[in-house]
């Protein structure tokens, strides 16, 4: 198990301690997370998987810092972020997180070059250097030629490269991953980890929830959810 | 700049990529601001606007004020010149009266509106000629030799801009007079009304009509304006003009007992200081429909923009997960409702013009000055720059902060087309609806309050026949001769005229019916002790032929008319209405009685008591009037007032038997007096027509915002109508289940509206005639309007919703 703990000096990552999510909702409580810990180190490829409803996404919306947890620790890159506040955490997600959503989420009023940029833009990096870091990642992923186009001209495929491209343009600490596969064909759906394992061999964290056996496969670890809790962690064989 | 630039591009992409929802949002909120902007242009001249003369904040005007005699009178001249004296230190005076009369030269004949004015008028003013000289203090002196300044327009008009004109002779009805200067482009006085010529004092004596009043220090007839001096307050001016009242107060007893002399700013007397409290209502009232209007296309464009937020979700989400803030967001929302604004206030600029000039086209016959037309300048330009943006961030905030909002899980959930309420508290959108019908019914509410006072004004009875009445305005000024040579020609006329076949009788009166102004003098009656206590009270007096009241149809109750005898061998008599005698005699016997009219100090016996009529307008109180005899006081200026059998033949053989009897007898503005009632009805029938204009407006916007969000309903309820179906629910339970929910808002914003009706109406208070409270015509009206096209726009997405297929909602969903 790739996995560094704080006696050796050498903070993963991403470091979440006892970490609980409670949902409320109308007198109802939902414990989404119970007792969470895990530790991914720098270059690291895990992989979260789970039936519905065990917490897949919700663990994955706290370690992206889009929701915080009601209790716990969670340290990104040695640095508390469980309580920041809103704006905070925003600007955490900009320069150190980088997202591929299932579904793509490209906005569909902007072209794929803007898609792109978009990250660098709400993080204020200046004209030039923006139009160079998009040039090369949009190159990275083979997708330059399309730098034009709307997304809806696009094939499931090439939006979701041009998702990794908008993901790994802002240079984050971390790619998060949410069923990147879940809406594309069996050879769309190889490229894209494809894709994926390259970023991870130069460099690259990636954290990845896939209930996708297939996907999983990819990843240097796989950690299972179920009913909130963490069950088992395997370190898998990387596909070749 | 280069977030903002990219901000924009996007907005602008983003609505040129839904060119349906964007024509919506910016066609209403065109109207509405357009409507807006035109009604303040109006507004801000009429009610805001100040006289264009250099530093205007150091002029004001002077008025005479009767414990006696409700409102702000004229001063007489005599008067003015003691203040001038008494102020000299504090302000430079100077002082005017209107002129009416006709303007001959070579190029024909034309009727001018001009004004009288002191010598120093323009130095006091500091306005000077854009050609030729203006007046100077010897232009005062009387006998100086008669010379006349022409506005711009009349230079343009009648001149054609030639130079030349300076020094040119031209006539003021029999009087020659000599063009020494044109006034700049824009300058008309100090009121709203269309000035073509100024004319000095020294010849007021051969203009003015009212000569047997010259001289008289009760003669309250002009107009005095004061520039303070620098350092001088307008408290300091006003003690001295308290100084200055009572001295004169006491040295002249007869004239000036009860009367003192006050300021208001020169902007007051644009339109007068008595007519401007109306004024600001009324403009108040119209400011604050015309804003529902705007309210309500802010709450059309804020449901559909909140409509576009819910179906942006996904995309907001994926913006905040990319690191922008909640901030950044909203910057970026209200960056795109801007754009919107700015796009509907260009548009609704260029609808500013003709919604302007039709409003404009509504004001009184008569007009107003071409240089008060309402014009869209600097003042006007900001106001929309201001509604502008107001609009902007009100329909814009809300879809801003829900967007802001958004939640971040939204992109890592899957797509759904469900978008069942999550709660069952009235949502915004519905509150938008409820405060958008609630706006239009208080919209609706006005326009019925002042459409049943018009028609309470014109179902009013006036004391005379109305109907085949005719008038006309006769100048004798040119008749050569003396008083017995004028009153000769005067009779030749009538004569003339009461011999048509068209006319069945034909009289004449020193004004006519229904029409403001005219002249009002004080009365002693000879008999009572008690007459010291109305000294003073100024009563109408009408000097008018033999036959008056034959031709208006009004009743003589008690006594005779004038006759013949009344020209010279008896003119100390006079008639008098119903009105004057309950003042002085209200257990009868007023007829024999003798009245002093201080101007003559001639007794005078009442010969006969008419039935009250209208004086001014149908909407005014019981007015008491003093008729005498022509010859009590000949006048060159008449009205001509003929019974005819029809007036549109009458009118034009009226016009050719005078046109016959020389060019010293000119008439003018022959008309029938249906048009006078219809001139009286001005202001209900304006308030009426843009109130319902607006009401109707702000009707069909409501109606859009009830259909959209009824539509966005049945959207969002898809599969709970289905399952509703699917369970055995019948087309009409399905309407009636959507009609339920759209009427439910739509009753909430009539009780609304309603509760703003009552308030509204408390506001209007006098403006309103005959109008009971809650009145039902107004607010039944409103209600059953609103109601009926309510259900309509609810109807149509309910008849929808029974097409739904519930297999395929519940697929779907």
């Amino acid at each position: 198990m790739k996995q560094a703990t704080p006696e050796s000096g050498d903070e993963p990552l991403l470091l979440l301690k006892d970490i609980g999510k409670v949902h409320v909702t109308e007198e109802i409580e939902t414990h989404a997370l119970s007792d969470v810990h895990l530790e991914i180190a720098r270059g690291e490829f895990v992989s979260i998987s789970g039936p519905s409803g065990s917490g897949k996404s919700t663990l994955l919306s706290i370690v992206g810092l889009l929701d915080a947890p009601t209790r716990g620790v969670y340290r990104l890159d040695g640095q508390p972020v469980h309580e920041l506040s809103a704006n905070r955490r925003a600007q955490l997600r900009n320069e150190r997180i980088g997202f591929i959503f299932q579904s793509f989420n490209l906005i569909a009023d902007l072209t794929v070059y803007e898609n792109v940029e978009l990250p660098l833009v709400y993080r204020g990096v200046p004209a030039a250097e923006r139009r160079r870091r998009v040039d090369e990642v949009l190159a990275r992923v083979d997708m330059s030629h399309r730098f034009k186009h709307m997304p809806g001209q696009l094939s499931g495929g090439q939006q979701q490269r041009v998702a990794v491209a908008r993901a790994v343009a802002g240079k984050p600490l971390v790619l998060l991953a949410d069923e990147p596969t879940g809406n594309l064909d069996s050879a769309n759906s190889e490229a894209v980890m494809d894709l994926l394992r390259e970023l991870h061999r130069e460099g690259s964290t990636i954290c990845m929830v896939t209930h996708d056996p297939r996907c999983t496969r990819y990843a240097e670890r796989t950690i299972r959810l179920f009913d909130g809790r963490i069950v088992s962690e395997d370190d898998a064989i990387v596909a070749a | 700049m280069d977030t903002l630039r990219k901000d924009l591009r996007f907005a602008l992409r983003f609505f040129l990529r839904r060119p349906g929802f964007s024509a919506v949002v910016v066609l209403s909120l065109a109207l509405a601001i357009g409507a807006n902007t035109a009604i303040f242009s109006i507004v801000n001249t009429i009610a805001l606007g100040d006289v264009d003369v250099p530093r205007s904040d150091r002029v004001v005007a002077l008025y005479t004020l009767d414990e006696k005699n409700p409102g702000h009178l004229p001063t007489s001249d005599l008067n003015i010149l003691d203040i001038e004296e008494a102020i000299a230190d504090l302000a430079d005076l100077t002082f005017y009266t209107f002129y009416q009369g006709e303007l001959r030269d070579d190029a024909g004949t034309r009727a001018v509106t001009g004004l009288v004015v002191s010598g120093d008028y323009f130095s006091v003013l500091q306005v000077d000629a854009s050609l030729g000289r203006v007046f100077d203090h010897e232009d005062t002196a009387l006998g100086a030799h008669p010379e006349v300044v022409i506005s711009h327009a009349l230079w343009q008009e009648r001149f054609g801009g030639d130079e030349s004109v300076i020094g040119r002779r031209i006539n003021l009805g029999p009087q020659p007079v000599t063009v020494i200067g044109v006034v700049p482009e824009g300058f008309g006085g100090t009121t709203l009304a269309k000035i073509d010529l100024f004319v000095p004092y020294s010849a007021h004596r051969e203009l003015l009509p009212q000569a047997g009043f010259f001289d008289q220090r009760r003669f309250l007839a002009f107009f005095p304006l004061a520039r303070m001096h620098d350092g001088v307050d307008v408290a300091q001016l006003d003690a001295e003009l308290a100084r200055v009242s009572a001295h004169l107060a006491s040295t002249y007893a007869v004239e000036n007992s009860h009367r003192y002399f006050a300021s208001v700013p020169l902007s007051h007397a644009l339109v007068g200081p008595d007519q401007r409290a109306a004024i600001i209502t009324m403009s108040a009232v119209m400011m604050t429909v015309i804003g529902f209007v705007l309210l309500i296309a802010c709450a059309n464009a804020a449901n559909l923009m909140l409509a576009r937020a819910a179906s942006r979700r996904s995309e907001i989400a994926v913006r905040r997960v990319l690191g922008a803030t909640a901030g950044r967001i909203v910057r970026q929302m209200l960056t795109e409702s801007l754009m919107l604004a700015s796009v509907a206030a260009a548009l609704g600029l260029l609808l500013t013009s003709p919604m302007r000039d039709f409003v404009w086209s509504l004001r009184p016959p008569g007009g107003l000055a071409a240089t008060q037309t309402p014009t869209i300048d600097g003042t006007v330009l900001l106001y929309l720059i201001g509604i502008t943006v107001t609009t902007g961030l009100l329909f814009g905030l809300a879809p801003a902060l829900r967007a802001a909002g958004v939640d971040l899980m939204t992109p890592l959930k899957e797509e759904t087309t469900s978008l069942a309420p999550t709660s069952r508290r009235p949502s915004l959108r519905s509150a938008l609806v409820v405060l958008q019908v609630a706006l239009s019914t208080i919209a609706l509410v006005g326009a019925g309050l002042f459409a049943h006072s018009m028609l309470n004004a014109r179902s009013v009875d006036l004391g005379f026949e109305s109907e085949n009445l005719v008038i006309a305005d006769i100048d004798l000024r040119n008749v050569v001769g003396d008083d017995a040579a004028v009153a000769a020609r005067q009779q030749e006329l009538l004569g003339a005229v009461d011999a048509l076949p068209e006319v069945h009788h034909a009289a004449m009166a020193s004004r006519p019916p229904l029409a403001m102004g005219g002249l009002q003098m004080t009365i002693t009656v000879d008999d009572r002790d008690d007459t010291d206590a109305e000294d003073g009270v100024l009563f109408n007096a009408v000097f008018t032929s033999p036959g008056l009241f034959e031709a208006l149809d009004q009743p003589l109750l008690e006594g005779r008319d004038f006759d013949a005898r009344d020209g010279t061998e008896k003119p100390e008599v006079v008639i008098v209405n119903e009105t004057f005698t309950q003042r002085y005699w209200p257990e009868g016997g007023a007829l024999g009685k003798t009245i002093t009219m201080t101007f003559s100090d001639v007794s005078m016996e009442i010969v006969g008591i008419v039935a009250d009529a209208k004086v001014f307008g149908p909407t005014e109180d019981p007015v008491a009037v003093v008729w005498l005899p022509q010859s009590a006081m000949p006048q060159r200026r008449h009205t001509i007032i003929a019974r005819v059998h029809e007036p549109a033949s009458a009118m034009p053989a009226v016009e050719a038997v005078v046109a016959e009897l020389g060019e010293d007898i000119s008439i003018s503005n022959v008309r029938p007096v249906a048009n006078q009632v219809e001139a009286a009805l001005f202001a209900p029938r304006t308030a009426a027509v843009l109130l319902g204009t607006f009401g109707l407006l702000a009707l069909g916007l409501a109606a859009i915002g009830i259909y959209g969000v009824m539509t966005y309903t049945v959207r969002q309820r898809t599969r709970e109508i289905g399952i509703r179906m699917a369970l055995g629910a019948r087309p009409r339970d399905v309407r009636r289940f959507v009609l339920f929910q759209a009427m439910g808002l739509v009753v909430a914003g009539i009780g609304l509206g309603i509760a703003g009706g009552l308030l509204l109406q408390d506001t209007l208070g006098e403006l309103l005639f005959q109008v009971g409270p809650a009145d039902p015509l107004a607010f039944g009206g409103a209600t059953a309007a609103m109601g009926l096209l309510s259900l309509v726009a609810g109807w149509l997405p309910a008849r929808h919703a029974t097409r739904i297929e519930p297999t395929a909602a519940m697929r779907d969903a």
